[in-house]
């Protein structure tokens, strides 16, 4: 096919593609995690798969998309898919997005927003204090869930975005 | 010939869009696949709120503020109701993106192909590119 069959394809073809973050190095055995809220429980992502925390911006609608994809944004006018973390998890779907912060999460080649209620903290934990998921956890909860670990008396449970991306993607299966 | 070879892997600057609104959404279509751009002076046409599925159509505009546009295709030509305002944009290259991995993965928009960004996002939409949406074509005998 050539340009003029398709200048469309051409243009889009020529784009630069998506790239993982950078990982962080992590010495003394530490992982650094961003500790953030939906209600009342805490979750956590890796530092190193979050490269941005962004002020809640208005999300634009896409139709044809599934609940938990809320819409794009414009980062410095890249544009990135926003999910809401909340839906995506299967907890009660938050309040309309007039609060919150949105994670620039990056996994597999792909970037996305993830709109969380509130960002917490950002912590750096010993790996050998991150624990087991206990096995209580709901199912859905269960699946993308690589450990836990208590922050001020408060059980946190890090969370796998490869496997939240890789679930998101099969769904459309 | 050889500049001819050479012109059709070149990369091009922009391209011209003729974007409009449907359920006060943004879209856009490349001009070039647009014949005309008409007085919606037929129900006959459908929207393209209904060609998209868009899930409610309650935000229709008045027929007053709407326009028809004659497509072209291969199979025949289409004419669509689109909502006003309707404007022709040249899109540099930078303005143009590909649907975001996991949009692409989930969205279930009919044609949508790729994001312009005009303050908000206008959906570009290439029914060309996708073969499996070729039933509306033809029906249009005008």
């Amino acid at each position: 096919m050539t340009q003029d069959d398709d200048p469309l394809g051409v243009l889009l073809a020529a784009r630069p593609g998506e790239d993982d973050p950078a990982p962080e190095s992590e010495s003394q055995d530490l992982v650094k995690l961003v500790v953030f809220a939906l209600g009342e429980q805490r979750f956590a992502l890796p530092g190193a798969r979050i490269a941005e925390i962004l002020p809640l911006v208005p999300i634009h609608p896409v139709p044809g998309c599934p609940p938990a994809l809320e819409g794009v944004i414009s980062v410095r006018g890249e544009i990135t898919s926003v999910l809401c973390l909340a839906t995506l998890l299967g907890r009660p779907t938050p309040a309309p997005a007039t609060r919150g912060a949105i994670l620039l999460a990056g996994a597999r080649e792909i970037t996305s927003g993830l709109r969380v209620e509130r960002v917490v903290d950002v912590v750096d934990i010993a790996g050998h204090d991150i624990l087991e998921p206990p096995p209580t956890l709901p199912s859905m909860l269960a699946r993308v869930t690589t450990g836990v670990f208590t922050a001020k008396g408060r059980t946190v449970a890090v969370l796998d975005l490869e496997r939240l991306f890789i679930d998101f993607m099969k769904e459309s299966a | 010939m050889e500049n001819q070879k050479t012109q059709s892997t070149t990369t091009p600057l922009g391209i011209d869009l003729l974007s409009f609104h449907a359920n006060r959404l943004g879209f856009a279509l490349e001009r070039r696949r647009v014949i005309a751009l008409e007085p919606a002076d037929s129900t006959r046409a459908p929207h393209i709120a209904e060609l998209l599925r868009l899930s409610s159509t309650t935000d229709e505009r008045p027929a007053q503020h709407q326009r028809q546009l004659l497509l072209a295709h291969p199979a025949g030509a289409l004419r669509v109701r689109v909502d006003e305002p309707i404007s022709l944009d040249r899109v540099q290259a930078g303005d143009l993106h590909p649907l975001p991995p996991l949009l692409a993965a989930r969205s279930r928009l009919p044609w949508l192909r790729a994001l312009a960004w005009k303050n908000t996002p206008v959906m570009v939409l290439d029914p060309w590119h996708d073969a499996g949406w070729t039933d509306h074509w033809g029906r249009d005998g005008r």
